[in-house]
């Protein structure tokens, strides 16, 4: 392996890997990603998501993984079809865009220890005090604080840095599969590639507004 | 040293034309005005690829094995080599129809 495609592999691996080969690659990434994300409370809802301090079971993890990269794979083959004289393959599409959510097990792995969600607990937390102090209301569920110390607070920062970089390498990853597998290019591929995600991320959120959050009232 | 044919003309870009063919053993000249076959006027790495396309049989599958290449680049660059032969054969058929 040379050093050009060493590098490409960190941003463009569909060069050299598509097919069932990205598939598999790709769900077990997913698998361990939901994993690392229900340990470490992180959680990936949508086609470009990440929330922090979020408390669900691996089954929710999984299922809402799953269902955002499908939903993202339903829109831009269509789109991709449409666009493109090449003869587009549903596995290449499907492969590249489940092994371009790598960079998610990453994230769940960022949130090891806690500190970025206990960060984000906090932070939380001080604002809805001085929404409270501002406008009386009777909030449901009101958060604590949890103690942290200045070193903990400037690596929680950090990692949630690093958790936002992630997303951007995650959203890299997804446009080069998605021109890589519709051979599609310039202009055609990024505006494109922008609309499909938009839909994509609004039809995921709908989603998982509607199958995941009645999942979890219904096993509360 | 293996020297390239020139298949473009440094001044306007325009596509050469072979002026002149000798034999090396008894140096007999024919002189005229001929125009290079359409392969010789694609780049050496696509022309390698033709090549490496004809020797897998035609298989993408056998080729993105071969070169350790993705099936989808493999694809996209026959897919655009096809789109480059017909911008060359165009133009050629312009150049002929202007003589």
């Amino acid at each position: 392996m040379n050093w050009r495609r060493d590098k490409a592999i960190w941003y463009n691996p569909f060069e050299y890997l598509a097919g069932y080969k990205a598939l598999l690659i790709g769900l077990g990434l997913m698998v361990l990603a939901s994993l690392a994300g229900t340990l470490t409370q992180i959680w990936f809802p949508g086609a470009l998501d990440l929330k922090v301090a979020y408390e669900g079971s691996y089954g929710v993890h999984l299922v809402t993984s799953v269902l955002s990269w499908l939903i993202v794979v339903a829109v831009l083959y269509p789109l991709a079809r449409g666009l493109s004289s090449s003869k587009i393959r549903l596995v290449d599409m499907a492969g590249t865009l489940a092994l371009a959510r790598a960079p998610q097990l990453v994230a769940g792995l960022s949130g090891i220890g806690g500190l970025s969600s206990k960060a984000v607990n906090n932070w939380l937390y001080h604002i809805t005090e001085e929404l409270q102090g501002a406008i009386p209301m009777d909030l449901p569920g009101r958060l604590s604080p949890v103690e942290m110390q200045g070193w903990e607070w400037f690596l929680a920062i950090n990692l949630l840095g690093l958790q936002l970089l992630t997303i951007v390498w995650m959203t890299a990853l997804m446009y080069h599969a998605y021109r890589v597998s519709a051979n599609l290019k310039g202009t055609r591929a990024g505006v494109s590639f922008v609309v499909g995600m938009l839909i994509a991320e609004a039809l995921s959120v709908f989603a998982i507004l509607r199958l995941i959050v009645p999942l979890l009232q219904a096993g509360s | 040293m293996n020297k390239k044919i020139p298949i473009q003309c440094p001044s306007c870009s325009g596509q050469l034309q072979v002026r002149s063919l000798e034999c090396p053993a008894c140096h007999t000249r024919v002189e005229g005005l001929f125009s290079l076959p359409l392969l010789t006027s694609l780049s050496e790495e696509d022309q390698l690829f033709i090549i490496e396309f004809v020797k897998n049989s035609g298989s993408l599958k056998e080729m993105s094995k071969h070169l350790k290449l993705s099936y989808p680049s493999i694809r996209n660059r026959l897919d655009d080599l096809i789109a480059h032969i017909h911008k060359l054969q165009r133009e050629q058929k312009n150049e002929l129809a202007k003589r």
